[in-house]
């Protein structure tokens, strides 16, 4: 299924006009996770798409701390309060896909009577605005009562309360609500039912191919609460490393594992410890022996995938750039198109559907092309920004075999969508501000002396990386990438704040311990020169860009200095010291400057 | 495949059987009722298939389970691939049995049921597939027909059990989707795969009523004339004369059925669509293979300028991609949302250019990425696709008015 879908000259996709996606169901049943993951979806598709969540809304006009009586749908005193919060939600979905250009809203809420959610059809068709209801339904206490825990108790509405309260003060809220639930039968209307978090699916009168496109995303969501793990294969041109980095890998991995399901445990009382743990794997052969220590140890079930091969170099495929230079002088600059990048996330579409599916962890061994891809998919930002941090941020003062170890959590309560303008603060929840500040606390501080003497003892290495994910707006992400000099952030100092399980992976055996200090600064250089021509305001998705931007220059600068990366990495291994002190780094900025 | 007779399944299951091709999945349609007429003979009548009738019921039997064989013999040829089982499956004990043996073999099922009750809908069915089935070969009476087969409806009946809703729980644990009256309303149930989702995508997407589907490349165009690739030129004298003559050969053969244009965005399809009064759309889908560094070249200029590349196209046409431009594999990708919306429409007429048009038409007639790109689609013919009950039907309307030849045959 292509992932590019084409815009028509009214800007939006296909005549599919604009659709909003209006939820239904008691609370805990999996709306906004589901909203949320459709939205990421249909951004990475090229449809423009935002979620518009009641509870924020209702938190905004009337704070935080809202009487019980306003969920009691009997109260007639509410009911005003209740409409006019539902009123301005709709009021800006139609303004943002009226006047906005979007092209897919989500209205995020309960809506669990008939005749509110007739009126609501109404005022969205007089619009031209066609509604498609998603109704989550969920007759698994169990189901529900793990969704409570995991993400409705760390919400700003409980701060105040402990785990065990909050659930049962969630609970009477919904118990509250069940006598005015009416469920959806009135058959005129677009709907999809989902029981039981997509087991069991009744879809009514679905017109147009995008609402097609929706309920296929929606049969391969799930709820549970995995983690995925991306890493790079061990290097293949030292032995001894790649086996060594195999290993470590399967124990920082399980390890890991091991903490988030304590820490998960302490916090929402969910047990996690019995979860699987399957490892996905191109087909390369770096790829599969890195992943030997889970297949002998563990028996974790182990996936080699054809779909998780790299980008296809073809002939060039075990020649070193410069080698490819020589041999075909025409094919070069072809070798360093993006376009290749198109073909890869094309390709992992049903990779990326799949992940969806999965229910258990997950660890994915492939190129680091592909792994680009896959986090492009699951960051809030577009392409460039995702592609040319992680060249950068992937490589600070690591040991040889690229020992860069990511994590991505999904749960519900990360990922919030940023603010489509780069210009305004987006409204950031309680619960993943606490997200963003475990995240920056790894950001430590440069110590100046060892700046001067560039000892690379402690690489922070996924720093940036961790920076990228979290940072709230386009602008901040680009302008923060150009300002940290990678260079700097090879001399940070080994005192820690406090001693991380990870740390072990960034500790290098001392026999390993040359350092190639990688041109990260090639990343910088197009970041700045991006920042430069064009601020992103909203996320295009992947493919969108690498289309539109085929003609255009920047696609050689990125493709050229994308595998210019490659390039030197493969070239020149030993030139480098690992010394950033000043001259050097002026050495490197004027060379930086001269490309 | 699970439903009464004239419910659509084969229809279904050959339309999905090509679209899986068309993906590259190995696919392949295993249909009890050729099993049936092979060991027992075509020409029955109603009789045999009374549910109270012992012997026909043990050699419906013995056909269901040989077809069962073959598919299992099929699955250990190819190991990789999507057998759809075309039988009408209607007790609850025979897709039991069904998912056992499938399970021995490791073989996943899903259920795929087809339920209509609009009698219309069922009527119009028997009439346009049954007629000219090799059950009827011989009788012309069209009345007939439709009164065996409705009586063979009725046996079935008897015994069918569809599959359930959610209140019933048995079988609540297979996989199954279920269309409604042609797609109004569809029921997924426990659909695990991406394999499965893909396909139960496509099966929401399809209908089955009457229409079709009209192609045709734009008017001959200037460069046509010079012969060459690509651009965004206007029409030609003669294009702009197929051009008005178009309206008058649509009406002939749609009559007076509501018909949408769709054009790519390049000014020569807008130009030949002029004077149709329909209502248009443009897909920039529909746009030409894009050319790259070839656009507005002659061939005979491609080959001096970029000899390798020229010979290399040669070689594989389909997978060869223009520096800067695309392969037929790309179009094929990117024709993928056409084609749904293709199936989703009522009439449709498309206008649109050479390569885009290969692929749409390989699509339809099952055609392989080797012909592909070496289908003659001349210049100023129309075509009209009509759903037949086990394929298309191309008829091909050409206006008489000169054109060049655009095609360029297998070296």
């Amino acid at each position: 299924m292509a992932a590019q879908l084409y815009k028509t000259h009214t800007g939006q996709l296909f005549h599919a006009g604009s659709i909003v996606i209006i939820n239904v169901g008691l609370p805990a049943r999996g709306k906004t996770h589901g909203s949320r993951s459709l939205i990421r979806y249909m951004n990475w598709l090229g449809v423009k798409s935002k979620s518009f969540h009641m509870g924020q809304y209702r938190r905004r006009l009337y704070g935080p701390d809202i009487s019980a009586e306003y969920f009691d749908l009997g109260n007639d005193g509410m009911t005003e309060k209740r409409s006019h919060a539902e009123d301005s939600c709709i009021d800006d979905i139609i303004e943002y896909l009226t006047v906005g250009s979007g092209q897919l809203a989500i209205f995020d809420a309960s809506n669990l009577r008939a005749d509110r959610r007739r009126y609501i059809y109404e005022r969205f068709e007089s619009k031209q605005i066609r509604p498609l209801f998603v109704e989550y339904i969920c007759e698994n206490d169990r189901i529900v009562e793990e969704n409570i825990r995991k993400v409705k108790i760390t919400s700003p509405d409980y701060v105040t309360m402990d785990a065990d309260t909050a659930v049962r003060d969630f609970k009477a809220r919904i118990k509250r609500m069940e006598p005015y639930y009416q469920t959806i039968e009135d058959g005129d209307l677009s709907y999809i039912k989902l029981y039981n978090v997509g087991e069991h699916i009744v879809v009514n009168n679905i017109r147009g191919y995008l609402q097609s496109r929706v309920v296929f995303y929606l049969m391969n969501l799930h709820i549970s609460d995995r983690t995925i793990y991306l890493a790079r294969s061990g290097e293949s041109s030292n032995e001894g490393s790649g086996i060594r980095y195999a290993k470590h890998l399967h124990d920082a991995i399980l390890r890991r594992t091991k903490e988030r399901a304590a820490e998960t445990l302490k916090k929402t009382g969910v047990d996690n410890s019995n979860k699987m743990l399957k490892v996905w794997t191109s087909t390369h052969v770096k790829s599969y022996q890195t992943a030997e220590y889970f297949v002998k140890y563990d028996n974790f079930p182990v996936r080699r995938r054809m779909l998780l091969k790299g980008l296809n170099p073809g002939i060039c495929e075990n020649l070193t750039l410069a080698e490819v230079k020589d041999k075909f002088p025409d094919e070069y600059h072809a070798y360093l198109r993006d376009p290749s990048y198109h073909d890869v996330s094309v390709r992992l579409e049903p990779v990326i559907l799949e992940l969806e599916r999965e229910h258990d962890d997950l660890l994915i061994i492939a190129p680091e092309s592909v792994l680009r891809c896959i986090y492009a998919y699951f960051a809030p930002k577009g392409l460039p920004d995702s592609l040319d941090s992680d060249a950068g941020e992937r490589r600070v003062g690591i040991s040889p075999s690229d020992e860069n170890l990511r994590k991505t959590k999904t749960s519900a309560a990360d990922w919030d969508e940023p603010a489509a303008e780069p210009s305004t603060k987006p409204e950031v929840p309680l619960d993943d501000l606490v997200e963003f500040r475990q995240y920056r606390q790894r950001h430590r501080g440069i110590d100046t002396e060892a700046l001067a003497k560039g000892d690379p003892s402690q690489a922070d290495g996924d720093d940036g990386e961790k920076k990228a994910p979290m940072l709230d707006s386009a602008f901040a992400a680009e302008t923060n990438t150009v300002d940290v000099n990678k260079h700097m952030m090879a001399g940070n100092p080994t005192a820690q704040a406090e001693p991380d399980a990870e740390d072990d992976l960034y500790q290098m055996p001392e026999h390993l311990k040359v350092v190639e200090e990688k041109p990260v600064s090639e990343g910088n250089v197009a970041m700045a020169s991006t920042m430069l021509t064009s601020i992103p305001e909203e996320t295009e998705s992947l493919v969108a860009r690498m289309s539109s931007e085929r003609s255009r220059d920047n696609s050689r600068v990125l493709g050229a200095v994308g595998s210019a990366v490659r390039y030197k990495k493969v070239h020149d291994p030993s030139e480098r010291s690992s010394k950033a002190t000043d001259d050097i780094t002026m050495q490197k900025f004027k060379k930086r400057m001269r490309r | 495949m699970v439903g009464l007779p004239a419910r659509g399944k084969t229809y279904i299951s050959y339309k999905v059987s090509r679209y899986l091709a068309w993906l590259g999945v190995n696919c392949r349609v295993f249909n009890v009722g050729e099993y049936r007429r092979k060991i027992v003979g075509a020409q029955l009548d109603h009789s045999f298939f009374d549910p109270h009738n012992p012997v026909a019921i043990e050699q419906r039997l013995k056909c269901a389970v040989l077809a069962l064989n073959d598919m299992f013999a099929w699955f250990e040829d190819v190991h990789n691939g999507v057998a759809i089982y075309d039988a009408t499956n209607s007790t609850r004990s025979r897709r039991q049995m069904i998912s056992d043996e499938c399970r021995k073999h490791n073989v996943e099922v899903m259920f795929c049921e087809s339920w209509c009750d609009d009698a219309n809908l069922v009527d119009m069915n028997i009439l346009e597939v049954k007629r000219t089935s090799p059950d009827y070969k011989g009788i012309k009476d069209p009345q007939m027909v439709l009164d065996d087969f409705r009586h063979r409806i009725d046996h079935y009946s008897e015994v069918y059990e569809p599959d359930p809703t959610v209140e019933e729980y048995d079988e609540r644990l297979a996989s199954y989707v279920r269309k409604i009256n042609v797609g109004s309303q569809v029921v997924i149930n426990r659909i695990t795969s991406y394999l499965e989702s893909r396909i139960v995508y496509f099966l929401m997407n399809i209908h089955i009523a009457t229409r079709s589907v009209l192609f045709s490349r734009h008017g001959e165009s200037m460069y046509n004339l010079n012969q060459r690739l690509g651009g965004d030129p206007d029409l030609s004298p003669n294009g702009r004369k197929y051009a008005d003559a178009l309206p008058s050969l649509i009406s002939k053969l749609l009559g007076d059925q509501p018909l949408t244009v769709w054009t790519s965005t390049l000014r020569r399809t807008h130009q030949t669509a002029a004077g149709l009064p329909c209502k248009k759309m443009q897909w920039k889908a529909l746009d030409e293979l894009d050319a790259g560094v070839c656009e507005g070249l002659t061939y005979e200029d491609v080959e001096r300028e970029y000899p390798e590349e020229y010979a290399m196209r040669d070689q594989n046409k389909f997978e060869f991609r223009y520096r800067g431009g695309e392969s037929y594999r790309d179009v094929v990708l990117r024709l993928e949302p056409v084609i749904m919306e293709l199936e989703r429409q009522q009439n449709i007429m498309v206008i649109s250019h050479q390569a885009v048009l290969r692929c749409i038409y390989a699509y339809f007639l099952d055609i392989g990425p080797d012909e592909l790109p070496y289908l003659k689609i001349p210049l100023h013919t129309v075509m009209k696709l009509t759903w037949t009950a086990y394929g298309c039907d191309i008829q091909t309307y050409k206006i008489d008015i000169d054109a060049v030849d655009t095609h360029r045959a297998k070296p």
